[in-house]
C-alpha cells in the first residue's frame, strides 16, 4: 500500500543513495530498505498477529536463503545437475505453492489447522510471490550463468528491492542485476521522470481506483442481486478499468521510486486495453509474469518450435499456470482456461488463409472487431477474477441476463467522472499522452511539488478512508 | 559538463526540493482543523508509527460522518434480501473466542453462557429486583447506537427478563420515535400534525435532548398517540411526560384511554413533568401540544411493579455524539427517572477509528470514559453496565470478510474503562466468536452485507446471551456466591 511513511522516506532514502560514493555503500543501504520494509510487516502488526507475522518473515528469510545456498552449491560444480535445478525450482516454490493451497482452503483439515495458529492466512506474505517468481529466475540464470556476478549483496537486493516487493514488476536477474553492479549517476531528468510516475501512480488510485471501487464495483460484486442489469454492467465494466488502473498505478509508483534510484525496471502495461486480439493482450497485460512465464515455462516446454498440438498444448499450460497463480480456485482454473482456449483459437484462426486474406483486405473492420470481442470477453472474464467462487460468479452473470434493465444507473456522479477518466485513460493514444507528462517533468520544481501535494489532497478529499490496498497485493 | 557527483547531488537536490514543496502546501491543513477533510493521512495513514491524538479525535468524527451520510450508491430496500456474495475465510479455531460455535437458526436453543465480568458492580440493580415493596419497576436505561436502534437485543432481552419479574410497563421511550433513529418494539407512537426532529447525533438544540438524545418539536398544534406494540396489551398505570418549561400555563393537554385527564405538573429546573396516575390498565395515551416549538423530550408509561427496560439508541452515535449533551438538563432528568441500571452499548461507529489502535489507545479510552460519565452523573447510585461493541467486517478487494483491526482494541479498551469506572462488563464480541466471527454469522444469516449490522435473528441471538448472563449473575448474587 502506499503508505504516508513510504511516501516522506522515499526521498530521503533517494537523496543519502544518490549522495553515497561507492556502489557498495548505495548497495547496502538498498538491501537495509529491503530488510526495514520486510520488517516493518512484523513491527506494524497487531500485537496478536506478531508472532505470524515474524513466522511469514522467516519463511520469506528461508526462501531467500536455500536460493542462495542453491546457487552456490550450483556454482561450485563445472556442470550442474539438472535434477539439482530441477530440486531447487520446486522447493523455492513450495511455500507459495503450499501458501496458495491453504487459502483455497484445499490443505488437509490437520494442515490447515497448523497453519492457521502459525501462518497469518489472509494474503501470503509480503514479499512471497515475487520473491519466489526472482529465486526461480536467479536460479535458472544461475544455472545457464546468466547472472553476472554472484556477490551477495547483489542477490539481496535483487531479492529484497523494497518498492516492489508487493506486487512486481518480477524483475529478470541477468538483467537487474547488472544494474547493480555499476554506480550510475542519477540526472535530475532521472528524478523528474520518476516523480512523473509516482504522480501519474498516486493519481490513478487514490483518485480514480478506489473511488470506482468503493462507489460502484464492491457494493455491486457484493450484493448484485440488488442492483439492476445495467448496474451490474456498469459495475462490470468499471471493474475492468479500476483494475487496470490500481495494477498500474501500483507499478507506475514502483517504477517511478527506482527510477529515482537511477534502476530501470521493465514495464508491466502496454496500453492491454486497446489489444486487438487476445494474444496481444496478453503480450500487454502484466508483461512482467508474462514475460516470465514465457521465459520459464512456455520456452522450457518447447515453445512454438514444435509441432502444432504441442503449440496449443504449451499456450494452455502458460496461460492456466499463470491463472492459478493467482489462487488455486475453480474460478481461476476456469479464467485460465478460458483464455488459453481464445489465444489457441485465435493462433488457428490466425493461420487459416481465408481469415489472412479478409484481415489483408479489410484491416480495419478486422482491427475493430478483433478490440470489441477482445474487450467484451476480457471484461466478461474477469467476473471470474474479482468473484471468490464460481456459484458467485454465475449469480452475477445471471443478475446481469436477468435483473431488470430499466433503472438507471444509480452511481453517483463522483463514480461517472472516474469512470470517464479511466476509461479515457485506458484508450488514450499515447501522443496524447505525452504533452502531459512532458509539461511534468519540464515544469519547474515548485510546479511538480503542488501538483504531487494537490493529488494528494484530491484523494484525501474524495476517499472516505484508507486507501484500500492494492489488488495484486492478495497474490 | 558535470562530475557525476555533481549530477547526482543536482538530481538529490531536486527531490528534496519537491518535497518540501509538497510538504510545505500540505502542513497547513493539519493547522486548520477545517481542512481536515484534505489532509492526505486520512488515506495514506499516519506518519511514523503511533497515530497522534488529534489525529484520532479527527478520525473518530470523521468515522461518524461517514456513518451518517448516505452511501454513494445504495441497495434498493424493496428488493428481497440478496444471497450472499461474499466469502469467508475459515473458522476461527482460537482459543478464548466464542463459548461455542454457531449451529444455525437457534433462537430456541439454549445459547453458550458468557459470563458478565464483574458482577458485583450490578448489587444495586439486583438488590432493587429484590426489593418487595417497590411502587415503581426496576428501571434500565440502555443507550446505544444502531446496533439497539431497531430494538433487537432490547427486546429479546426485555421480554426474559419481564417473563421473571413481571412486566413494568414500557417504561421511558421518547416522543420523537422515528425508524430512520430508533423503534421500540413493545409500544406504536404516531405523531400527526408537523414536527421537527433533533437527535444528538446533529446537534442543533442547544444540548437539550432529554434523557432519550432525541427531541421533538412541533411546528403547530399537534399530537403524540401512545399505543401498544400488540392487541391485548397494557401499557402501566403511570404516564408521564418530560417537556420543556412552557410559555402558556397550559401547553399541553393528556388523554388516557380516549377521555381528557387531569395530570399533575412538576417543575424542575430545567424541565418540566407531567404526571398522571390511572386507576385502571392504560391501553392508549394522546399528548395534544399547543404550543409552537415545545420540545417534548420522552414520555413515561409505567406500572407499580415488574421491570422496565428502555431503549435509548440513537442510530450513528459514536463516543463524541454524547458530548452533545447539555449535561446539566441530561442529570436532571436521569435524577428524575432514577434508573435502576445503565446500560451503554455503544462503538459500532468507532471503529474505523485509527486512534484506538495508537498507542495505548488514550484518545478512544478518553472519549469512552466521557460518554460513560455524561450518561451516569445523573444517577451515581445506579448500577452500571458496558456491553462490547459487536464484530465487524471489512471487505479485502478479493471479497473476502475479516473483522476490522480495531474491534479486539476496543473491546479491551472498554473493559479497562468499565474496571476502572466500577461497572459490570459483558464481551458481547466474544459472544459472536472473536475476530473474524462477522464471516461466520454471515455465513449463517445473522449479520447482514453492509458488514455492520447483524439480522433480526442475529440480535436476537445476542439479546439471548445477554439475558442468559444477567440472569445467571442474578443468580449468583442470590446464591451468595
Amino acid at each position: 500500500m502506499i503508505s504516508a511513511n513510504g511516501l516522506l522516506l522515499l526521498p530521503l532514502l533517494a537523496a543519502v543513495y544518490l549522495s553515497l560514493e561507492t556502489q557498495r555503500a548505495r548497495l547496502m543501504l538498498l538491501l537495509a530498505a529491503g530488510v526495514l520494509t520486510l520488517s516493518a510487516e512484523v513491527v506494524l502488526a497487531d500485537p496478536a498477529e506478531q508472532l505470524k507475522s515474524s513466522l511469514d518473515l522467516l519463511l520469506v528469510c528461508a526462501l531467500m536463503l536455500l536460493c542462495w545456498l542453491g546457487c552456490r552449491l550450483m556454482g561450485r560444480s563445472s556442470e550442474p545437475s539438472q535434477a539439482l535445478l530441477t530440486a531447487l525450482v520446486i522447493l523455492q516454490a513450495l511455500p507459495l505453492f503450499s501458501y496458495k493451497l491453504l487459502l483455497a482452503g484445499l490443505a488437509g483439515s490437520w494442515a490447515q489447522s497448523l497453519a492457521h495458529d502459525l501462518l497469518s492466512n489472509a494474503t501470503p506474505p509480503l514479499g512471497l510471490s515475487v520473491m519466489t517468481f526472482q529465486a526461480i529466475s536467479y536460479t535458472v540464470d544461475s544455472y545457464r550463468e546468466q547472472v553476472p556476478t554472484a556477490d551477495w549483496r547483489h542477490f539481496g537486493v535483487y531479492m529484497t528491492f523494497f518498492p516492489h516487493l508487493a506486487a512486481g514488476p518480477i524483475l529478470k536477474a541477468s538483467d537487474f542485476v547488472t544494474q547493480l553492479m555499476e554506480r550510475r549517476p542519477v540526472t535530475t531528468d532521472d528524478a523528474r521522470a520518476g516523480l512523473w510516475r509516482i504522480f501519474k501512480g498516486l493519481f490513478k488510485k487514490l483518485v480514480l481506483s478506489d473511488l470506482m471501487a468503493k462507489a460502484g464495483v464492491h457494493p455491486v460484486f457484493a450484493d448484485p442481486q440488488a442492483f439492476s442489469s445495467g448496474e451490474i454492467m456498469v459495475a462490470v465494466l468499471a471493474f475492468t478499468v479500476q483494475m487496470f488502473l490500481d495494477f498500474s498505478a501500483y507499478t507506475d509508483v514502483v517504477i517511478g521510486s527506482a527510477r529515482l534510484l537511477g534502476l530501470k525496471l521493465p514495464e508491466n502495461f502496454d496500453r492491454p486495453y486497446q489489444a486487438t486480439s487476445i494474444a496481444d493482450y496478453w503480450r500487454r497485460w502484466h508483461m512482467s509474469l508474462s514475460s516470465w512465464v514465457g521465459h520459464y515455462v512456455y520456452r522450457p516446454l518447447g515453445g512454438n518450435r514444435v509441432v502444432r498440438w504441442k503449440i496449443y498444448r504449451n499456450v494452455m499450460i502458460s496461460i492456466v499456470l499463470l491463472a492459478l497463480w493467482h489462487g488455486l480456485s475453480a474460478n481461476f482454473l476456469i479464467y485460465g482456461l478460458l483464455h488459453g482456449t481464445a489465444v489457441c483459437f485465435y493462433r488457428w484462426m490466425r493461420e487459416q488463409a481465408g481469415w489472412q486474406n479478409w484481415s489483408r483486405r479489410n484491416p480495419l473492420q478486422a482491427s475493430a472487431g478483433g478490440w470489441l470481442l477482445t474487450f467484451s470477453f476480457v471484461v466478461l472474464a474477469r467476473i471470474l477474477f474479482k468473484t471468490p467462487t464460481f456459484e458467485e460468479a454465475a449469480l452475477l452473470w445471471h443478475s446481469l441476463l436477468h435483473s431488470e434493465f430499466s433503472a438507471w444507473p444509480r452511481f453517483s456522479p463522483a463514480f461517472w467522472i472516474c469512470l470517464t477518466l479511466g476509461l479515457f485513460g485506458c484508450f488514450m493514444p499515447n501522443r496524447w499522452k505525452m504533452p502531459l507528462q512532458q509539461a511534468f517533468e519540464r515544469g519547474p520544481l515548485l510546479l511538480q511539488g503542488l501538483l504531487i501535494a494537490a493529488v494528494l489532497m484530491l484523494g484525501a478529499r474524495l476517499s472516505d478512508g484508507q486507501a484500500l490496498a492494492f489488488i495484486y497485493r492478495n497474490f | 559538463m558535470p562530475s557525476p557527483d555533481q549530477v547526482n547531488k543536482q538530481a538529490a537536490a531536486h527531490l528534496i526540493g519537491v518535497m518540501l514543496v509538497a510538504l510545505c502546501a500540505l502542513l497547513p491543513l493539519y493547522a486548520f482543523d477545517d481542512l481536515r477533510s484534505l489532509r492526505p493521512t486520512r488515506v495514506l495513514g499516519p506518519v511514523g508509527l503511533n497515530l497522534p491524538a488529534p489525529l484520532a479525535q479527527e478520525q473518530a468524527s470523521e468515522t461518524q460522518a461517514s456513518l451518517t451520510s448516505q452511501p454513494a450508491l445504495a441497495p434498493d430496500p424493496t428488493r428481497p434480501a440478496p444471497a450472499l456474495a461474499i466469502s469467508r475465510p475459515a473458522a476461527s479455531t482460537e482459543a478464548g473466542s466464542a463459548p461455542a460455535p454457531i449451529s444455525g437458526p437457534a433462537l430456541h436453543r439454549t445459547v453458550p453462557l458468557l459470563p458478565i465480568e464483574g458482577s458485583e458492580h450490578l448489587k444495586p440493580f439486583f438488590k432493587a429486583l429484590d426489593r418487595s415493596d417497590r411502587t415503581t419497576p426496576v428501571r434500565v436505561l440502555h443507550y446505544g447506537d444502531s446496533t439497539l436502534a431497531g430494538d433487537g437485543i432490547a427486546k429479546t432481552v426485555r421480554g426474559q427478563l419481564k417473563a421473571q419479574f413481571g412486566d413494568g410497563g414500557p417504561g421511558f421511550f421518547v416522543a420523537g420515535m422515528d425508524p430512520r433513529w430508533m423503534r421500540r418494539d413493545d409500544v406504536r407512537v404516531n405523531r400527526s400534525g408537523a414536527w421537527d426532529i433533533h437527535t444528538i447525533l446533529h446537534g442543533g438544540n442547544q444540548g437539550r435532548y432529554g434523557l432519550g438524545g432525541i427531541v421533538a418539536k412541533p411546528r403547530g398544534d399537534a399530537q403524540v398517540q401512545i399505543n401498544p406494540a400488540r392487541s391485548g396489551q397494557t401499557l402501566g398505570h403511570r404516564l408521564e411526560v418530560y417537556a420543556q418549561k412552557g410559555r402558556k400555563a397550559e401547553p399541553l393537554r393528556i388523554q388516557v384511554n380516549g377521555s381528557a385527564v387531569a395530570a399533575r405538573r412538576i417543575e424542575h429546573p430545567s424541565f418540566d413533568q407531567w404526571v398522571v396516575e390511572h386507576d385502571s390498565d392504560i391501553v392508549s395515551g394522546t399528548v395534544l401540544v399547543s404550543e409552537t416549538d415545545l420540545e417534548l423530550y420522552g414520555l413515561v408509561l409505567e406500572a407499580k411493579a415488574g421491570i422496565t427496560w428502555e431503549t435509548t439508541a440513537v442510530v450513528g452515535v459514536s463516543n463524541g455524539s454524547f458530548r452533545q449533551f447539555n449535561a446539566v438538563h441530561l442529570a436532571e432528568q436521569s435524577q428524575v427517572r432514577r434508573p435502576d441500571l445503565i446500560v451503554l452499548m455503544i462503538g459500532g461507529n468507532d471503529a474505523s477509528n485509527g486512534g484506538i489502535l495508537s498507542g495505548d489507545g488514550r484518545a478512544y479510552r478518553q472519549g469512552f470514559e466521557r460518554a460513560l460519565q455524561t450518561l451516569r452523573q445523573g444517577s451515581p447510585q445506579s448500577a452500571c453496565l458496558i456491553m462490547s461493541p459487536l464484530d465487524q467486517g471489512m471487505l479485502s478487494d478479493y471479497g473476502r470478510v475479516y473483522s476490522k483491526r480495531t474491534m479486539p482494541r476496543m473491546v479491551e479498551l472498554q473493559r479497562q474503562v468499565s474496571q476502572e469506572q466500577g461497572c459490570s462488563f459483558w464481551d458481547a464480541w466474544s459472544f459472536m466468536g472473536g475476530k473474524d466471527s462477522f464471516a461466520r454469522w454471515l455465513d449463517q444469516g445473522l449479520a447482514w452485507t453492509d458488514l455492520v449490522h447483524l439480522t433480526e435473528r442475529g440480535l436476537n441471538r445476542i439479546g439471548q446471551g445477554f439475558s442468559r448472563a444477567l440472569l445467571e449473575a442474578y443468580e449468583q448474587h442470590r446464591s451468595g456466591r
